[in-house]
């Protein structure tokens, strides 16, 4: 049995014994082994993580039912009293307070988000039935691999090869019109098969599912004869569209509604959590739910595809029988696969999260990095404190005071300090959340889920408020084996040669080290924002965009598209205060392209060897986003309706295909997309579509009537603000009638903004921690000069006395904060200059190993030494030197 | 019989237990309360409700065999017992009861 060639962690079961009762031993043990073992065979992962999270839970749960059975009333009334005097004590010293807070809240704000973000989006279970049996299917074909999408016949034929116990597909989002009594409204639509939800699981909050039989099939016309009337369609809503575009009605089901002048009947509203996972990144919402059924096409792969695993397989099981599948296929079907074919099953979670799950590992470790640095210095805080109160504690202890006094007051001090620490890092955790969400591209799975995760910071905060009690009470237990009697002996608090302070010096030097690190990087990625607000886009975006799907029923013809824009665009210029207008089929920075070949070497075949990004345009375009016409000119109305094999380059192809060419003019290239060979009228200036920061691939602009689109973009420049023109533009596009709602109404800045806000975010989440850990580091440098001065201050003032001079006495303190601050600082530069590839992946404009970055990031570390270092020094020198010879 | 109250937790282990039959123990109860719940259902709290319920005599449970498969611990079968039966049909009465005429109004969330 595969279960039994692995055992829970043998650790986590010792812990299960001692904390569990003898007679639930067994069920509990038992069960959680049995569970163990099942998730083995069904090739789960993290199933030691899994076993020890049950463990801890089942600790904590005996713990707190141990605690509430055998406490007695007496325990409850002294904690208590000890909690309300710990409280007075700590609002006396609120200074001291006020600096634990802060640096336990430092710590456990950044390490709460970041959990949280990968709680939501690395480890819960997707909301679907049994999420764990959910496989995502892809394709490796030929040079393509990982492709996302399977052809309709390869699922049929999976299906039938009885792999899975279901396996179901869908189609890629599309947009189409709502008519409301000949208002149109624009409404996404996703198709999926019909046995889709139930194998999720998903049960509709209103009517029901699709079924096989309801999905027509669209008869052709026999000769002769006019064509069948299309039949009605099923769909079912999404549960916000429903409240949208419904007003939440329940009478909406059964209502028979038209999509793009089709007739569709609402059988359905999806939950309000539904959301639809594919192999692709649609961070869309999706409005409507269509039903398709597969035709036995076998060369058509754009169908993302999920299956569930049969009961008691598992993925390598499938795997191997998916292997075992495509050398069939590639034997039944050798003119379709002439490559390499092979079909990979993984976990639908595993797939989502594959790209995000390194850059989300290294997080944490920086967070976690961050909170350990941060506890270590508030126990460090907490055991100075303690120290400084031997004399009282061994006072006490004299008096009669037990052991358990004085643990119980340790205790509850540090518990107020953690519930503190707890409270304004909850609120730092929810400030960083923000930030994170904009650090995180939209296109991450579960995006829109990100938020704290209150179990994660209880994590955090049980972790800051037990390693503060742990260490709190190292001290207490000192003294009350005998170390206080030396404190009363000694006449003084002063408790002999410094200790423990080489440690401590340790973790300062590496606080520094980690600042000099996290400074370069925020340096970097600050420049590197600062200059991209300064690139030249190659465009100037202050223009509306309108996208226009036509009816194709009406303007299916190529002759007739052109002709419609054409209307389109003269009838928008008549709006007042409309200067340019201009249509594209794909907005600069839109995330949205077509790529493919191109030659200028005509008696070559087209290949990717020579890339570029086709755009198809109206003559009007370039003017309307004021791309620069190098040389030659737009293309002109003519040409556009009559669809004319002419295409306009950017400079950056002009440079590459002809190389030392002045002029191209009159050239001709061999493109891709299924083009003619069409001849260069125009030279334009590059345009940024694809990265701010970067001139991706070069550029061809052809006519809008030879690169067939189903929808087109239409931009609008004006005098003032565009988008304050808006409404008129609807109506004048929607006076012509291309016969669909106009949608995504939106100025071209947006997409400059999302373009750069990622790099905004990343750079003030970076500077964040820089900050914090440079924070941190003054107050480590602080703790470890405080408490040399302190153990120092007889000496120091006996020297006073004999009048040796302050400048002398300064130096001898700052002398130790020099040394680490040298032997620091090299290390923070190498962990800089090794972290420098990773920050030169974002950033933009800055070198790799910027020497000003790395100056201004060892200024910033040594400013946070020198203030941790100095404010002990010029405390140490209004020492009152008699009271201390005093031996006060 | 005292009706001892029924917490919602409680009467919800001693559904599952109900649905389950002779096949209820510790996973089992555990997955069948996480299918039929929109909630976070922490194991140890259901144990607890299970030791409760025990503790007010509307569950008894026996021992299994010891197994391989569980580190050779046996498993903790639970039955629920007439009372248990009888406070179920008391509150599915009051249940049905409190419910019948009842029409909720639709749970309109703004966007």
């Amino acid at each position: 049995m595969k279960g039994s060639q692995a055992a829970p962690p043998a650790a986590a079961v010792r812990l299960l014994v001692a904390c569990v009762a003898e007679h639930e031993r067994d069920s509990v043990i038992g069960d959680l082994t049995e569970e163990f073992a099942d998730r083995q065979d069904a090739g789960y992962r993290g199933n030691r993580a899994w076993f020890w999270r049950e463990t801890f839970l089942f600790a904590g749960a005996s713990l707190l039912y141990a605690l509430a059975r055998v406490a007695p009333a007496s325990l409850w009334r002294m904690t208590m009293t000890s909690l309300t005097q710990s409280f007075r004590r700590l609002r006396h010293e609120w200074r001291f307070t006020a600096s634990v807070v802060l640096i336990l809240s430092v710590g456990i704000g950044p390490a709460a988000a970041m959990l949280s973000v990968v709680d939501k989006v690395l480890l819960r279970p997707l909301n679907y039935r049994d999420s764990d049996h959910l496989a995502m299917m892809r394709i490796d074909l030929g040079q393509l691999a990982g492709h996302p999408g399977l052809s309709p016949g390869e699922v049929i034929a999976i299906r039938e090869a009885n792999i899975f116990e279901s396996i179901e597909t869908e189609t890629r989002l599309n947009e189409v019109s709502y008519d409301v009594s000949g208002r149109l409204t624009s409404l996404t639509i996703l198709n999926v098969t019909s046995g889709m939800l139930p194998m999720l699981g998903v049960t509709p909050a209103l009517g029901r599912n699709f079924t096989e039989a309801e999905i027509p099939n669209f008869g052709r016309s026999q000769p002769g004869q006019p064509p069948p009337p299309p039949p009605i369609q099923p769909v079912m809503l999404d549960y916000l569209a429903w409240q949208q575009h419904f007003g939440g009605d329940p009478s909406a089901i059964g209502r028979v509604i038209t999509l793009n002048s089709g007739q569709f009947q609402i059988i359905g509203v999806l939950p309000d959590d539904f959301r639809l996972v594919t192999g692709r990144a649609v961070p869309r919402r999706v409005d409507v739910y269509g039903a398709i059924r597969l035709q036995r096409q076998l060369n058509a792969w754009q169908f993302p595809t999920l299956a569930r695993l049969k009961k008691g397989s598992t993925f390598e099981d499938t795997q191997k029988r998916l292997d075992a599948f495509a050398a069939g296929m590639k034997k039944d079907h050798p003119d379709v696969y002439d490559g390499r074919l092979r079909y990979t099953v993984s976990p639908v979670l595993e797939d989502m999260t594959k790209a995000t799950r390194p850059a989300l590992r290294a997080a944490i470790v920086g967070v976690l990095l961050l909170l350990v640095i941060a506890l270590a210095n508030a126990a460090a805080l907490v055991v100075a404190r303690l120290k400084t109160r031997d004399l009282d504690f061994a006072i006490r202890s004299a008096l009669g005071a037990g052991r358990s006094a004085l643990l119980t007051e340790v205790m509850s001090e540090a518990l107020l300090l953690g519930v503190g620490g707890a409270l304004i890092g909850s609120v730092l955790a929810i400030a960083c959340i923000g930030g994170i969400r904009e650090v995180i591209p939209r296109t991450v799975p579960r995006w829109e889920q990100i938020g704290v995760s209150w179990n994660l910071v209880a994590y955090a905060v049980a972790l800051a408020i037990t390693g503060l009690v742990a260490l709190g009470l190292i001290p207490v237990w000192r003294m009350s084996r005998g170390h206080a009697w030396n404190a009363l002996r000694s006449g003084s608090a002063q408790g002999g040669k410094a200790e423990g302070t080489t440690s401590r010096l340790i973790l300062v030097g590496a606080q520094v080290a980690l600042t000099v690190a996290l400074a370069f990087g925020s340096v970097q990625l600050a420049r590197s924002a600062f200059e991209l607000r300064r690139v030249n886009l190659g465009f100037d975006p202050n223009v509306a965009t309108f996208r226009v799907p036509p009816d194709f029923r009406k303007f299916g013809n190529r002759k007739d598209l052109p002709l419609l824009y054409q209307r389109i665009r003269d009838r928008v210029r008549q709006v007042p205060g409309v200067t340019a207008v201009g249509i594209v089929t794909h907005l600069p920075l839109s995330g949205s392209t077509m790529m493919d070949g191109y030659t200028a070497d005509l008696t070559k075949e087209v290949s990717f060897d020579q890339s570029a990004n086709y755009q198809a345009v109206t003559p009007g375009y370039f003017d309307a986003l004021h791309i620069p016409i190098i040389q030659g000119r737009d293309i002109t109305d003519r040409e556009d309706a009559e669809n004319q094999n002419v295409i306009v380059v950017d400079e950056t192809l002009a440079k590459t295909a002809f190389p030392g060419k002045q002029s191209v003019i009159g050239q001709t290239l061999k493109l891709g997309w299924g083009l003619p060979n069409a001849q260069i009228v125009g030279v334009v200036g590059h345009a940024k579509t694809i990265e701010v920061g970067r001139v991706v691939r070069p550029q061809i602009y052809a006519p809008i009537g030879n690169l067939f689109q189903s929808w087109a973009i239409v931009t609008v420049r004006s005098a003032g603000d565009p988008m304050q023109l808006k409404d008129q533009v609807v109506a004048a596009i929607d006076e012509v009638g291309p016969g669909r709602a106009v949608s995504n109404i939106a100025p071209l800045t947006d997409n400059v903004n999302a373009a750069t806000s990622a790099l905004v975010a990343v750079t003030g989440l970076v500077a964040f921690l820089a900050i914090s850990a440079g924070l941190l580091s003054a107050v480590g440098l602080y703790l470890v000069i405080a408490h040399v001065v302190y153990q120092r201050r007889r000496a120091t003032a006996i020297r006073v006395a004999l009048g040796a001079p302050q400048l002398e006495l300064m130096w001898r303190h700052t002398r130790t904060s020099a040394l680490v601050m040298m032997a620091a600082v090299p290390i923070g530069i190498v962990m800089a200059v090794a972290l420098a590839p990773m920050f030169a992946e974002i950033t933009y404009g800055v070198g790799k190993r910027d020497t000003g970055s790395m100056i201004l990031a060892v200024a910033v570390a040594l400013t946070a030494g020198l203030l941790g270092t100095m404010l002990p020094v010029i405390r140490a020198g209004r020492m009152n030197i008699v009271s201390i010879l005093r031996g006060d | 019989m005292t009706h001892e109250p029924l917490g919602e937790l409680e009467q919800m282990v001693l559904l599952a237990i109900v649905r389950l039959g002779r096949d209820s123990y510790g996973t089992p109860i555990v997955d069948e309360l996480r299918r039929h719940t929109r909630r976070t259902i922490l194991r140890p709290s259901v144990y607890l409700a299970l030791k409760r319920l025990e503790a007010k005599g509307l569950i008894r449970s026996r021992m299994g065999e010891p197994e391989a498969r569980r580190g050779g611990r046996a498993r903790r079968h639970f039955e629920p017992t007439t009372a248990a039966m009888k406070t179920l049909r008391e509150s599915q009465r009051t249940m049905n009861s409190l419910w019948s005429g009842v029409v909720l109004s639709t749970d309109k969330k703004k966007a």
